[in-house]
């Protein structure tokens, strides 16, 4: 994999028996650095752990939010809201009401990505990535793969809409995206769900490249922690 | 088969292509597209899942006609919508014909590809995707205004159900599955290849099925053939790996003609004869004896009586 910005790429990042979130935290300081506009929608940890991990890597995000440069959404704070409070104290304004509201598509938290990182025309600013922390989130606490699929499949008509594929030499340069994608689906092979593993298929036959991250063969190791494969 | 369905030399009304994640599907789907716009008048691309420029390098792009399920497909977006290109709105009524006839280019017969059927099967029940494509099929030129020569469709087969499957392989005339995947393009475009198995019915009912190699070119051509059966040369094997475990020996373990005569004459103890004992002879076990008589059907081994060696 280069390690380099790509635009109209859609990097599925998929982890079994191991965490593939280290792959979030390079993705994130790669691109920061790179100089993109990121939107980071985290649904599995808040701004601190990621700030944290960012100041280890070099890339104070703090910095990049105050500057504009990052897009911070926390999906934890609002799958936490849905639960905690009641539905007069400003669940419909929720971009996750999907979660309590089985009619309800996720198309409300569509429109706060779009609003994020795109401009009053509706179009990207420059070269933005959107980065999702990560998607099994949304199938654990009850949406469906559909609609999360839904979800993403707008995400990449909006980010990497002529995204390169199988067809990469034949992108012409003029018709590149702006934007990427950069998303983590959890592929655990000691867990039966068949709805993550629905998930999983369809972000498959988005993706433009798979990054599967997965404990050694051998079993556990001090020195080395994992192997990656790359399709 | 497959290159002869593709070429039109074999006729078939309504073709499937399934993939799966590991065999990508796009490939072959890309050469129908391309040869369907150099054989037919018109060609009506239904796409969904990618971007209609994705199939169309190489092809005819003036008798193609797009409609773009794949920009808005569930009317999320309140602007930017252009209102001359037709678009798929997969929250009305599904009609593949409403759409062809809303066209303004009338031609006929046209060709229709469908890119792919998942994201109608995930929106609309499966009786109601075979009814539009049956729709589709029996099209008329004279009660609807066009008529259609073949239909093309892709279907992702990992994520669907056996019946929405089964229903679509009844109805198709021709299904291709996918069996390994096409290979990535190489820095020289070498192409892609890999192997499917072509299910195919004739009209006049003869169904052929058999497994084939296609290689794609850098150009969208299509070339395929029957994949061989490998050969296996296992009776020759196996002849060599019989081998005498009595050779090689620092004991003897062979008997001679006379040893196996005598062994062949030993009365087992258990078993039951009907010789008469000596009236004087006590019994050797006053408690009970238990005799075996081996029915007709028994396959009794002298060498291995309980059958529990494993040679």
């Amino acid at each position: 994999m280069e390690d380099s910005c790509v635009r109209g790429q859609f990097v599925l990042i998929s982890d079994s028996l191991t965490d593939g979130s280290f792959l979030i935290h390079h993705f994130l300081s790669l691109y920061i650095k790179g100089g993109w506009k990121v939107c980071l929608l985290a649904l599995a940890q808040s701004f601190g752990h990621y700030n944290a991990v960012g100041q280890k890597l070099g890339v104070p995000l703090t910095q990049a939010r105050e500057k504009g440069q990052l897009r911070f959404i926390d999906g934890l704070k609002c799958s936490l809201q849905m639960y905690t409070c009641a539905p007069q104290e400003g669940q419909g304004e929720n971009p996750l009401r999907a979660l309590r509201d089985k009619k309800a598509t996720l198309r409300p938290l569509y429109d706060l990505v779009k609003t994020q990182i795109c401009s009053e025309e509706g179009v990207l600013e420059g070269p933005t990535l959107l980065l999702v922390d990560d998607l099994s989130v949304l199938v654990s606490l009850g949406v469906s793969a559909k609609d999360v699929s839904d979800f993403m499949h707008y995400c990449r008509v909006l980010m990497c809409p002529t995204q390169q594929g199988y067809c990469r030499v034949l992108m012409c340069p003029t018709q590149q995206s702006q934007g990427a994608i950069v998303s983590l689906v959890h592929k655990d092979a000691d867990v039966e769900d068949e709805e993550n593993s629905t998930l999983f298929r369809h972000m498959a036959y988005h993706g433009t490249v798979h990054l599967a991250v997965e404990g050694l063969s051998s079993g556990y190791s001090r020195d080395v922690h994992g192997q990656s494969n790359l399709y | 088969m497959l290159q002869q369905v593709l070429e039109g030399t074999e006729a078939s009304s309504l073709v499937v292509i399934e993939d799966c994640v590991d065999h990508d599907g796009r490939p072959v789907f890309h050469c129908f597209c391309s040869q369907l716009a150099k054989r037919c008048e018109s060609v009506h691309l239904f796409h969904l899942e990618n971007p209609a420029g994705v199939f169309l390098e190489g092809a005819n792009i003036s008798k193609v006609q797009s409609h773009d399920g794949f920009s808005d497909p569930l009317q999320w977006e309140e602007q930017n919508r252009d209102p001359s290109s037709d678009r798929i709105d997969l929250a009305s009524a599904l009609d593949f014909l409403g759409h062809l006839k809303r066209t303004p280019v009338k031609t006929s017969p046209v060709a229709v590809v469908i890119d792919s059927l998942t994201p109608f099967l995930q929106n609309y029940p499966g009786y109601v995707i075979c009814r539009a494509l049956q729709r589709l099929l029996r099209a008329r030129l004279e009660s609807d205004g066009i008529e259609v020569s073949q239909v093309v469709a892709g279907f992702h087969g990992d994520l669907h159900d056996d019946s929405t499957a089964a229903a679509l392989r009844h109805m198709a005339t021709t299904w291709v599955q996918l069996q390994e995947g096409a290979e990535s393009p190489t820095q020289g475009g070498a192409g892609f290849h890999g192997n499917c198995e072509v299910l195919h019915r004739r009209k006049s009912g003869k169904v052929i099925r058999q497994a084939e190699v296609y290689h794609i070119s850098p150009q969208w051509s299509l070339t395929s053939r029957v994949q061989k059966a490998p050969v296996r040369p296992v009776a020759h094997v196996e002849q060599e790996a019989q081998v005498d475990p009595t050779a090689n020996l620092t004991f003897n373990l062979r008997l001679t003609d006379t040893e196996k005569e005598a062994r062949s004459r030993v009365v087992l103890p258990y078993m039951h004869h009907h010789r008469k004992k000596a009236p004087n002879k006590p019994a050797a076990n006053p408690g009970g004896q238990i005799f075996y008589q081996p029915d007709d059907v028994d396959d009794f081994d002298e060498e291995d009586p309980d059958d529990d060696l494993d040679f």
